[in-house]
């Protein structure tokens, strides 16, 4: 079933994956990787929460707004092909920078422990 | 992070702009160090300056070594490398007694250290017999560079600190890396660097080695910025057909760069990679690298000769001829006879002439110069020469003459490799200089030779040219003026100190380059000093001119570093003397801020030490950081130094010290587990929960729908109880609402005999979706299969323009798939005309389309009673709306 043939512009309306949210998802692990470099503890708190609480609250924001628009009445819904797969980088991707933030988090706790 | 950045920013704008006059002269240090023999000039100023070198010999014990070194060659590459070594430990390149340190390592799987062994005039015995044992060492499969450069850059720290504690410079590093291949593992095991990998994924440890090793500002920097010398000898096979070895990223750990590789970007310490193609070049390669390293200059020369039968006296390819000017202090001679039976004629510059065969050691003197033989294997020989300054007879042309003592080696090929060390040194006349703020200093070089006493360096040599810099400790230099020589030989030299010169010493480094009569450049020779810079006489001074704390090596933060400074009143007046708190700009991570105190205090000008003239007061200064973090810690300390009538002067003080904080593993662990659990199950849980939340139908209010019982063939659909077409009956008249429904999207609803039902898959990152039954029938949907039987078939959340058939009898003859059953198309409320047209073109173009796949499932089910419990809809979430 192709979108042109049901499309009416006068009666629907066209939405896609809110595809910003998942941007901003990239950015977040992205600081996350790039909070490896440093040294402080607080840089790897901070690269910690990015890739764990943060990039799956993004994710999970991009999630809901994505099926509000696909179980949405009145609305042709857009596709993008491999979307679902891209996600699941970011998501995977954000909890290896969570790992590693965490042994740099554990190195320094275990020092003043 | 921004704000640290740009004080970062503004910290060097400022440290440049406001830096002494001591500086210039960086680019040519950078020149020099990109030549091809940087890294053994820094190697040989250092020793020359430090008197102290340390060496790691880190040795290749993988399986690969079967193939490419089967006989245990390397074991007496090592052995000559120790015997160089030894015989010019006790004395640096610049003349002055030296001490040398070496330690052997074997590196496969792990890091396999023997003990630092301090070298005599021999290596000794226990140490010869250690390196020998690396012929002959169990082998294993790994070539683990990362396990291997951490082992060593420990061992380094060991030897620094036991430097520093003795109150000592740390000695200068010399690493000498000797492996076959490349970066591999071939054994499963958890590796210290790459916790948290799994032990059998070899590909993610290595990858992970690799940035251990190589990312900017990890372990080959670290070893760079602490003044490691690595020189990387890489073996390769010379079996014919065999592969040529890739030894690329060993090259960028010594070079850094390579055509394909990077390693690191610290380009603080040069290194060398220096290819062995082949096991007869291996000895050769080791010998020519550590020559260099200890300031030696190697000769060309017709290094590849053949043998002659004894009584060919007049044939003279068999010889090797080399030429020995006066200036030189000793040589080294390499040879390799080539064959069992070969022996060779050594022939001096005054004729005299001395016979050795394979296997030969001892200690022989032949025109003057006094040479040790000693042998590496059944064909390796080693000459070294000591040529004494006082009587030149051995200056001149010596010939090398290699004679086939059994007529049965006709086509044997001898080897040499000639490396001669000189023997004039650049000192200072007659004492050291002292340099003064605001002054110039005059001061005279002088040449002397190997015995110490002063020479002409024009009477014998065809050029010698003086050069001198002065290093402050952050290492900015600064030309010193330096005339030209004069009728004794000496040069005499000048500086002038800025007034505002902040530095309490300088390095002065005096470096002779020598061309010999013969037209042979040797390696600079340098000698170096370190000098105080003294503050107007009516200043208080201070003494140590560095400070080193005593380290602080604790597992509670509550360690402090400490050390004592004298200050002394200056001439004519009194002064007094107050400190600022030392900022440090190397220190591990996570120390937080430092502490410091003196005692006694002298914090401020108000709180200043007074001092009466020439008295001397003794202040301890102690350093605490406010948390103990393993590494070194450097900074500079501010004093400001005050004379009464005088206006204050600042000076800034190096302080440095070593601080050591054992990890308990278990802690670490322990913690690492219940962060990285928290870090992940809350957030995945919340992900789930999200889709849980998320996974709701639209509100069934809003929804209209139909049924019809149909024939559906693959030619199209018959509505079974009406005779008009399926398009005349699906419209926005027949559309019905459902009836007391809730206003609210919910999870699950009944439709006639339809269940529609949300699913939230178990793995958060799998998106909800929505399924249609029909009380065990097989369905069809216009969203396709959602269970291999047909149970149920998906649909999407908003239920618009969507088409459900439940299959109730298979109608097929034995030419037609015929299947009967009742139709259910849904849309959502508004536009009903529109959208009931849409959904039957939909259900007229795809269901006919269906039924031929399907056919052989819906036979199997509709044969198969409905299994119990498919789902057991909650009650509270179901809602019957009125058929």
């Amino acid at each position: 079933m192709s979108v042109d043939e049901y499309f009416d512009e006068e009666t629907y309306q066209e939405q896609r994956p809110p595809l910003w949210i998942l941007a901003i998802a990239v950015v977040v692990v992205a600081l996350a990787f790039v909070l490896l470099a440093r040294s402080e503890l607080a840089a790897h708190l901070v690269g910690y929460i990015l890739g764990s609480f943060v990039c799956v609250g993004v994710v999970a924001l991009f999630i809901k707004v994505d099926s509000t628009r696909r179980s949405s009445a009145d609305v042709v819904y857009l596709e993008v092909p491999g979307l679902r797969y891209a996600w699941s980088v970011v998501l995977i991707a954000g909890i290896s920078a969570c790992g590693l933030h965490a042994w740099q988090v554990a190195t320094e706790l275990a020092a003043r422990a | 992070m921004i704000r640290t950045a740009l004080a970062l920013i503004i910290g060097g704008i400022l440290a440049l702009s406001t830096a002494p006059s001591l500086h210039n002269g960086q680019d040519a240090t950078r020149a020099a160090q990109t030549s091809d023999t940087a890294a053994y000039d820094r190697v040989a100023s250092c020793f020359a300056e430090r008197g102290h070198l340390a060496v790691l010999a880190l040795v290749d014990e993988s399986t690969s070594l079967r193939q490419t070194d089967p006989d245990g060659r390397r074991a007496d590459a090592l052995v000559n490398v120790l015997r160089m070594l030894a015989r010019r430990g006790g004395i640096t390149p610049d003349g002055a007694a030296g001490k040398i340190e070496v330690q052997l390592a074997g590196f496969s799987t792990t890091y396999a250290p023997g003990a630092w062994t301090t070298l005599g005039a021999e290596p000794g015995a226990e140490l010869e017999n250690m390196a020998r044992a690396f012929g002959h060492r169990p082998l294993h499969d790994d070539t683990d560079f990362a396990a291997a450069l951490l082992g060593a850059q420990g061992a380094f720290m060991n030897k620094d600190t036991e430097a520093t504690r003795a109150g000592d410079q740390p000695p200068c590093r010399l690493l000498l890396l000797f492996t076959d291949g490349r970066y591999d593992l071939g054994t499963n095991g958890r590796r210290d660097y790459a916790p948290d990998v799994a032990s059998d994924d070899r590909a993610g440890i290595r990858d992970r080695g690799r940035h251990v090793l190589c990312d900017q500002g990890q372990l080959v920097d670290q070893l760079r910025e602490s003044g490691t010398v690595i020189l990387a000898v890489g073996l390769a096979a010379n079996a014919p057909g065999s592969p040529p070895p890739n030894h690329e990223f060993l090259r960028s750990i010594a070079e850094r760069t390579t055509p394909t590789e990077t390693c690191g970007a610290s380009t603080t310490t040069p290194g060398k990679f220096i290819p062995a193609n082949g096991l007869d070049q291996l000895t050769a390669a080791f010998d020519r690298a550590i020559g260099l390293a200890l300031g030696g200059t190697p000769v060309d020369g017709d290094s590849t000769v053949s043998v002659c039968e004894a009584a060919g006296t007049a044939d003279t390819t068999c010889e090797r001829t080399f030429r020995l000017d006066a200036g030189l202090r000793e040589f080294h001679l390499l040879l390799n006879l080539g064959a069992p039976g070969i022996a060779i004629q050594l022939r001096s510059p005054d004729g005299t002439e001395l016979q050795l065969h394979a296997g030969e050691q001892g200690s022989h003197e032949i025109a003057a110069a006094t040479l040790t033989v000693s042998a590496l294997d059944e064909l390796d020989l080693v000459i070294d020469g000591q040529l004494p300054a006082g009587n030149t007879n051995w200056a001149g042309t010596w010939t090398v003459r290699f004679i086939d003592t059994t007529g049965q080696n006709a086509g044997a090929v001898a080897s040499s490799q000639l490396t001669v060390f000189g023997g004039l040194v650049p000192l200072t006349r007659p004492n050291r200089p002292r340099f003064q703020v605001g002054e110039e200093t005059n001061f005279e070089i002088a040449i002397v030779d190997a015995a110490g006493s002063p020479r002409t360096p024009a009477d014998f040599v065809q050029s010698a040219e003086v050069t001198a810099v002065l290093v402050d400790p952050q290492g900015r230099e600064s030309v010193v003026a330096v005339g030209p020589a004069r009728g004794d030989g000496t040069y005499t030299a000048r500086y002038r100190v800025p007034d505002d010169a902040e530095a309490t010493y300088v390095v002065l480094r005096i470096q002779l380059d020598v061309v010999t009569s013969s037209g042979l450049p040797l390696q600079p020779r340098t000698t170096s000093y370190r000098i105080p810079v003294d503050q107007p006489s009516a200043y208080p001074s201070l003494a140590p001119h560095e400070l080193v704390l005593t380290p602080i090596v604790d597992e509670v933060d509550d360690g402090e570093g400490t050390t004592t400074v004298t200050v002394t009143g200056g001439l004519g007046g009194s002064g007094c003397v107050w400190f600022e708190p030392p900022t440090f700009t190397t220190k591990p991570p996570n120390t937080g801020q430092f502490n410091a105190r003196m005692e006694p205090s002298g914090a401020d000008e108000t709180d200043c030490i007074r001092l009466d003239p020439k008295q001397q007061r003794r202040v301890t200064i102690a350093v605490q950081p406010e948390r103990v973090r393993t590494g070194f810690v450097n900074g500079e300390m501010i004093v400001n130094l005050k004379a009464d009538g005088e206006r204050t002067r600042q000076v800034r003080i190096p302080v440095r010290f070593e601080m050591q904080h054992p990890v308990g593993e278990v802690t670490q662990w322990t913690i690492f587990f219940v962060i990285l659990i928290g870090g992940l199950l809350v957030p995945l849980l919340l992900l789930w929960l999200v889709s849980w939340l998320a996974a709701r139908f639209a509100n069934p209010d809003q929804l209209r729908w139909t049924s019809h019982e149909v024939l559906v063939t693959e030619a199209g659909i018959t509505v079974t109880n009406s005779n008009r077409p399926l398009r005349d009956l699906i419209t926005a008249d027949s559309l019905g609402a459902m009836v007391d429904v809730p206003n609210t999207r919910s999870r699950q609803f009944h439709c006639g005999e339809l269940t529609f039902t949300t699913k939230v898959p178990l793995l958060p990152w799998a998106l909800p979706y929505a399924v249609v039954s029909a009380n065990g029938k097989p369905v069809l949907g216009s969203g396709g299969e959602a269970t291999r039987d047909l149970r149920t078939a998906r649909v999407g959340f908003e239920l618009n323009r969507t088409w459900v058939f439940a299959v109730a009898e298979d109608r097929s003859t034995e030419d037609t798939v015929r299947l009967w059953g009742t139709l259910y198309v849904f849309v959502t409320d508004f536009g009903l005309a529109e959208k009931a047209a849409q959904v039957t073109n939909a259900v007229e173009r795809d269901l006919p389309g269906c039924v031929a796949p399907a056919h052989d499932r819906v036979l199997s089910t509709l044969g198969t009673p409905e299994p119990e419990n498919v789902s057991v809809p909650d009650p509270d979430e179901i809602y019957h709306p009125k058929v």
